[in-house]
């Protein structure tokens, strides 16, 4: 038994290293189908996603420039995974990141205030936000039993309007339709001294954000007696109803913090990697957290790594296109990572292909 | 008002037609048993293979020379083709592989914006992709001379929008009235049972995710060659207005209609919000519009949710030995 459950963890851990291994071998072949050599292709890959040269770093800008697109991709992981360990599917990532950039972008263009105030009150109302608007479908979950992957999929595209209607109609950029103004320099996550460190890149506070918040996801869940019950509702609803769990209040707040940790991404890319929102741009981390969430098994340091293997790829990919001789399509690497969440779907076939192998044709009966 | 009404019903018909058809390709598989939220990916595979194609045709041509209707149809059926196939790849994953249908369905998205990308610019060099001829606006001979209704229906009109309405009503009839819709609905409803009777229930949802595709793809395929004109490698939230179409319906053919006709309707009201005198003077936010339709759907979810509506195996694998 003990050997087998080794086993079944085994198993687990492999399933994601398969993904992005035919997410890289996916790439080798669209490389080769352009004509190019993938040896370069990967060696760009690098020079462009940690600066690696001539077998050296000798700036730190693209690590700033790695972390940076790191952060908001931590954020929607975990934001993501917090759903899934609650056995619920938060789709809205991007809405509720949306909602959490609009609040602070709001208080970041429309109020002065000393920064040391201003800052902590933008950061608290992205979060604020993001957690409000995944409560509409959290208590249309817990209360009616709507599903939440088409509620919060509705939510995103009422995101989109809501947020089109705050530009055009106070938030403005003086210069440009479909934008927000600047965010004033007393409410920007942009410091200074991060920005020296790591040669102009917009590495901003927001790098902490994220690992903070890591940290107590790992710490909640593993923990204390509210993640073990989030957990449980998210194994089996009728055995927590049953051992006195509040399931839906449980399913209701685990939704809204997911909610939150979406709205702080918004923050943290909003505020601190560009100065603006604009209208119309449902932001794509939101989807690729559910990626970053199957990469890295709902676990903080998972998703930490996973979310750095893709902000490699996504800073990287510029130096690939622009160095290779022959011309590659812009789509290269979103080529991959699509490739990778596949592959992820699919991988529950290679794990229940091993466990049956493993436990004999054996199906559990009735629910 | 009547003259409101005149202005904006050609247009609230072109922007019905590609919701509707990808909202009954959502329906097909639905009904199946299998959700479908890649209808979105679906269609921007369409809208390629719809633009491609007619960049491809008329490549060689000299300026002046006819876009025939065979080249417009040959573009839209390329669409269907191109649909139909990357839908196996949804179907393969949540049917045969038992893969979370969510999740493979936002692969799809993925996946489907990507590739149609991709492909642009490694054929065309460019990400974008205009088609200069689509189809014509024509007021249809004789129908559109009938008073009131031939001004609302039959004027500056889409072929595509009846091909549209004729494809509906085929769905309706081979799915409410023939033994295979009746087959393919118990597919969705009770699987186990269905098998029972003999009905191969893996086939029968390879049918249902196909034909999602096929809609969806010349959901896009429509969307291209119609009123849009461009392949940018998005349909903006079409195919995910077409699933709120699609729930808002009730999943049944006619209820579908209806929906997706309002929903268009809501669309053209908010691209004529800032345009149309009669609308400014309502003083309405044009993005009030757009969300409508999202916000009802929200409504209409928590009304039914007292009695279920949808395919009471929506979402579920197929486990042939579960009771």
């Amino acid at each position: 038994m003990r050997e087998w459950l080794k086993n079944e963890k085994t198993v687990d851990r492999i399933a994601p290293f398969v993904a992005v291994l035919f997410g890289l071998i996916v790439g080798v072949f669209l490389i080769l189908f352009t004509k190019n050599s993938p040896i370069d292709g990967f060696k760009y890959l690098l020079q462009g996603g940690i600066g690696l040269k001539d077998g050296q770093i000798d700036n730190l800008q693209k690590i700033g420039k790695l972390l940076l697109e790191a952060t908001p991709l931590i954020l929607a992981g975990l934001a993501v995974g917090f759903s899934f360990r609650t056995g619920i599917f938060n789709i809205g990532v991007s809405g509720q990141m949306l909602i959490g950039g609009l609040a602070a972008t709001v208080i970041g263009t429309q109020f002065e205030m000393a920064r040391a105030i201003q800052v902590p009150l933008v950061i608290i109302a992205a979060g604020l936000a993001g957690a409000l608007w995944a409560f509409i479908p959290a208590i249309l979950k817990a209360k009616y039993k709507v599903n939440e992957v088409v509620t919060t999929i509705m939510m995103n595209y009422i995101a989109l309007e809501v947020v089109a209607y705050f530009i055009r109609n106070i938030i403005q950029s003086p210069h440009f339709d479909t934008e927000s103004a600047k965010v004033l320099p007393s409410a920007t996550l942009r410091i200074e001294w991060l920005y020296n460190m790591f040669d102009r890149a917009n590495l901003n506070i927001g790098i902490f954000i994220s690992l903070a918040i890591a940290a107590i996801y790992a710490f909640v869940l593993n923990k204390t007696t509210f993640g073990y019950e989030l957990k449980a509702v998210g194994h089996n609803k009728d055995a927590s109803e049953y051992a006195g769990i509040k399931v839906n209040t449980r399913i209701l707040q685990a939704l809204m913090i997911s909610g939150g940790m979406a709205g702080l991404a918004g923050v943290t890319f909003y505020l601190g990697n560009t100065d603006h929102i604009a209208i119309g741009q449902l932001p794509s981390y939101g989807f690729d957290g559910i990626v970053i969430a199957l990469l890295g098994l709902n676990s903080a340091i998972g998703i930490i790594l996973a979310s750095l293997l893709l902000a490699f790829f996504n800073v990287g990919s510029g130096a690939v296109k622009a160095n290779l001789v022959n011309n590659v399509p812009n789509q290269l690497v979103p080529m991959m990572i699509a490739v990778i969440i596949y592959f992820s779907a699919t991988a529950l076939l290679f794990k229940n292909f091993i466990k049956k192998l493993a436990t004999g044709k054996k199906k559990g009966g009735a629910k | 008002m009547l003259q409101f009404l005149y202005e904006i019903f050609p247009y609230a018909l072109a922007f019905t037609a590609p919701i509707l058809i990808t909202a009954i390709g959502g329906l097909l598989s639905e009904r199946s048993g299998v959700v479908n939220i890649g209808l979105e990916g679906l269609m921007i595979i369409g809208s390629f293979a719809g633009a491609i194609t007619l960049w491809a045709i008329t490549k060689n041509a000299q300026p002046g020379d006819p876009v025939t209707i065979w080249m417009i149809l040959a573009g839209l059926l390329a669409s269907v083709v191109a649909g139909g196939l990357f839908s196996l790849l949804h179907a393969y994953a949540s049917i045969s592989l038992n893969a979370n249908q969510i999740i493979s369905g936002t692969a799809i998205n993925m996946l489907a914006a990507a590739l149609a990308l991709f492909l642009s610019e490694l054929i065309t060099g460019s990400e974008r992709l205009a088609v200069v001829t689509g189809v014509a606006r024509v007021d249809v001979p004789g129908l559109s001379k009938i008073p009131f209704i031939g001004e609302l229906f039959f004027t500056k009109t889409y072929f595509t929008t009846y091909m549209v309405l004729a494809i509906v009503f085929v769905v309706w009839f081979v799915l409410m009235k023939k033994p295979f819709g009746l087959r393919l609905r118990a597919c969705g409803e009770y699987p186990q049972a269905a098998e029972s009777m003999g009905i191969n229930v893996i086939r029968m949802r390879y049918i249902g995710v196909f034909l999602s595709g096929c809609f969806a793809g010349l959901g896009g395929g429509i969307l291209v060659l119609t009123y849009n004109g461009e392949f940018t490698g998005a349909v903006n939230g079409l195919g995910f207005l077409a699933l709120a179409t699609l729930i808002f319906g009730q999943w049944k053919p006619w209820k579908v209609v209806g929906a997706s006709f309002f929903f268009g309707f809501m669309r053209t009201m908010s691209t004529m919000a800032r345009v149309n005198d009669g609308l400014k003077s309502l003083g309405l936010p044009q993005e009030l519009y757009k969300a409508l339709p999202y916000f009802l759907t929200l409504v209409a979810l928590v009304i039914f949710s007292k009695n279920t509506v949808g395919p009471k195996a929506l979402g579920e694998t197929f486990d042939s030995g579960k009771r």
